[in-house]
């Protein structure tokens, strides 16, 4: 009953558009008033929630994204991949897709990618003649291989919530990243063989070569990062301080675009974006508490297994639930939320914690290319000038895509565990 | 008053900057630690309490920048008269929370007093103050941004994104 109450104070929050943080911290104190329980669990279960070294590499990460975008990586990523795909007839589009897969491994979200690579591409491509809802749909689309190619911002949270390795769950979102980007691809080129959308110029070697050292100092950073926290080098926390320390070295002594007077305030977005993660993160601590001490997972886990012993349906149905809460819940969010909750029932199945941690962050970012809430989808179609409707439209193919490769992670685990168990 | 506003917003946010240098510097001497013959022990914990500090002063920064995230499909569609009285709703709602953090982030503060930190002469209830900074200054937001409203002013912090990932 109490749990009850919970439930429908926070959705009922949420949809009056309470910030969803705050949602989860006004719920837990209203469950907190009527349960009677003394309400200085608030800040302890805030301050243990926030007191984490692991956390800590959310802002370094952030922060190296920001500063290689501000620092000229971006241009010089998506002129790589246009120099290598631009030749095959749509390969504006290829080369968006492309670029999304190269920025990924910068950064550790989607809603960047969007902005950074939609904010050159999405005009170009229109320029060449492609439709402006196609173009918003690529970019939309491509750009959630953001947080599913290494680094991943929601990767760092699931791993904190479940104490899964960071450095696994990187290494095991780098496969289905590199399939989505691929399979992406497909729909990309027949729509623009279809429509007879234009291919570029075919470049020289000596082009491709070129373009190629501009990307690489971007490309060796994935390296870095990968091979510093899987060859035990360092922690992801200490991975990500290495990752600044290398954007700005490259920024300002390579490419020697970084613009120093702009670092200050650079920083500071970068904290008050991670600060309104982590405030989320400390409510979400004391809801789950609750959701612990009302034994809220073991009876999900009980109604869902109740319903079904049998594996397949039992993912397919946690599968829903994760496309459908993704609509219309923030990827963190839903992921605090449910996370914990639904990993009991995965393990009772015999699922890998690690398989499942990337499938549950798949099934969620899908959500910010799916109307009505996906921030992916608004932001593109906002640069594109297009209404999301007709975006959405475009945009079904590629979903189909992302539904494809969210079955082979949910099926296959070779899909996702076998780069990890390489370096044990 | 606007020139007060704009003070804090700049040593709140230059406060946050210095602990984020600061967990950048130290966790670079950690690494760097393993190739040198001396060690630290003190660099973990230390690095944390600066990122709760660097967290307590950025998260009524990003309530001011409305950096937090909001579905607000549902309020959208609302007459304009309406939804302003949502917003008050909100942002009260955001400041009554704030202000039970701030009485009991005291007594957390209290709890901590006379605990020693694990590696550093540090007494707890110093760190546990971040709480009760955090707080304040939530509530303290709230209450301009009420302002804001209740004079249909447009917030001037507000920044656009931000937040979601």
């Amino acid at each position: 009953m109490m749990a009850l109450l919970l439930f429908i104070s926070f959705i009922a929050l949420i949809f009056l558009g309470v910030p969803v943080a705050f949602s989860l911290g006004l719920s837990s104190l209203i469950y907190l008033i009527v349960g009677d329980i003394p309400l200085n669990i608030i800040p302890q279960k805030m301050f243990a929630g926030l007191n984490s070294f692991v956390l800590l590499c959310i802002p370094g990460f952030i922060l190296a994204g920001n500063l290689m975008n501000v620092g000229g990586i971006t241009d010089r990523i998506i002129n790589f991949a246009n120099s290598i795909l631009g030749r095959i007839r749509g390969g504006l589009g290829l080369a968006n897709v492309g670029a999304s897969m190269g920025f990924a491994g910068i950064s550790g979200t989607a809603l960047a990618d969007t902005a950074s690579i939609g904010a050159i591409l999405i005009p170009a491509m229109k320029k060449e003649g492609y439709g402006a809802a196609f173009s918003s749909a690529v970019t939309a689309s491509s750009s959630i291989v953001g947080p599913i190619i290494p680094p991943s911002l929601p990767m760092i949270i699931v791993g904190t919530l479940a104490s899964l390795s960071i450095g696994d769950l990187f290494m095991a979102g780098a496969v289905p990243g590199i399939l989505i980007g691929l399979g992406l691809m497909i729909p990309t080129y027949i729509i623009s063989v279809k429509r007879n959308y234009p291919k570029g110029e075919k470049r020289s070697l000596k082009e491709i070569w070129k373009s190629f050292l501009g990307a690489f100092w971007a490309l060796l950073m994935t390296i870095i990062i990968l091979y510093g926290i899987l060859g035990g080098l360092f922690t992801p926390t200490e991975a990500s301080v290495v990752a600044v320390i290398y954007a700005f070295v490259i920024g300002i002594f390579v490419y020697k675009e970084l613009p120093i007077k702009k670092i200050p305030e650079i920083m500071l977005s970068t904290m008050t974006s991670t600060a309104a993660i982590m405030l989320l993160v400390g409510f979400a601590n004391l809801f789950g508490w609750i959701l612990v001490s009302e034994r809220i997972p073991q009876m999900v886990a009980d109604t869902i297994l109740g319903i079904s012993s049998n594996p397949v349906v039992v993912i397919l149905l946690i599968i829903a639930l994760m496309l459908f809460v993704g609509t219309f819940m923030e990827t963190i969010a839903g992921l605090v939320i449910l996370f914990p909750v639904l990993l009991p029932v995965a393990t009772q199945i015999g699922m890998d914690p690690i398989q499942f941690g990337v499938m549950m962050v798949l099934a969620m970012v899908i959500g910010l290319v799916t109307p009505p809430v996906g921030v992916c989808l608004f932001v593109a179609s906002q640069i594109g000038r297009v209404t999301m409707g007709k975006v959405t439209l475009e945009l079904i193919p590629f979903l189909a895509v992302m539904l494809i490769v969210l079955l082979l992670v949910a099926f296959i685990p070779q899909v996702t565990l076998f780069l990890p168990s390489l370096f044990e | 008053m606007s020139s007060v506003l704009k003070w804090l917003t700049r040593i709140l946010g230059f406060i946050s900057v210095i602990c984020f240098i600061g967990v950048i510097v130290i966790v670079a001497m950690q690494i760097l630690s393993r190739y040198f013959p001396y060690s630290y022990i003190w660099t973990e914990e230390l690095t944390r309490y600066l990122f709760l500090f660097g967290i307590a002063t950025a998260a009524p920064l990003a309530l001011l920048r409305n950096e937090y995230i909001a579905v607000d499909i549902v309020i959208a569609r609302f007459p304009e008269k309406l939804k302003k009285v949502f917003d008050i709703l909100i942002m009260t709602s955001l400041l009554v929370i704030s202000i039970i953090m701030i009485k009991e982030s005291i007594s957390f503060v209290q709890i901590g007093a006379p605990q020693l930190s694990a590696t550093m002469p540090i007494k707890m209830g110093w760190i546990h103050g971040s709480m009760l900074i955090m707080s304040i200054f939530l509530a303290f937001f709230a209450i301009i941004r009420l302002g804001y409203i209740f004079r249909n002013k447009k917030n001037p912090y507000e920044v656009e994104g931000g937040g979601e990932i």
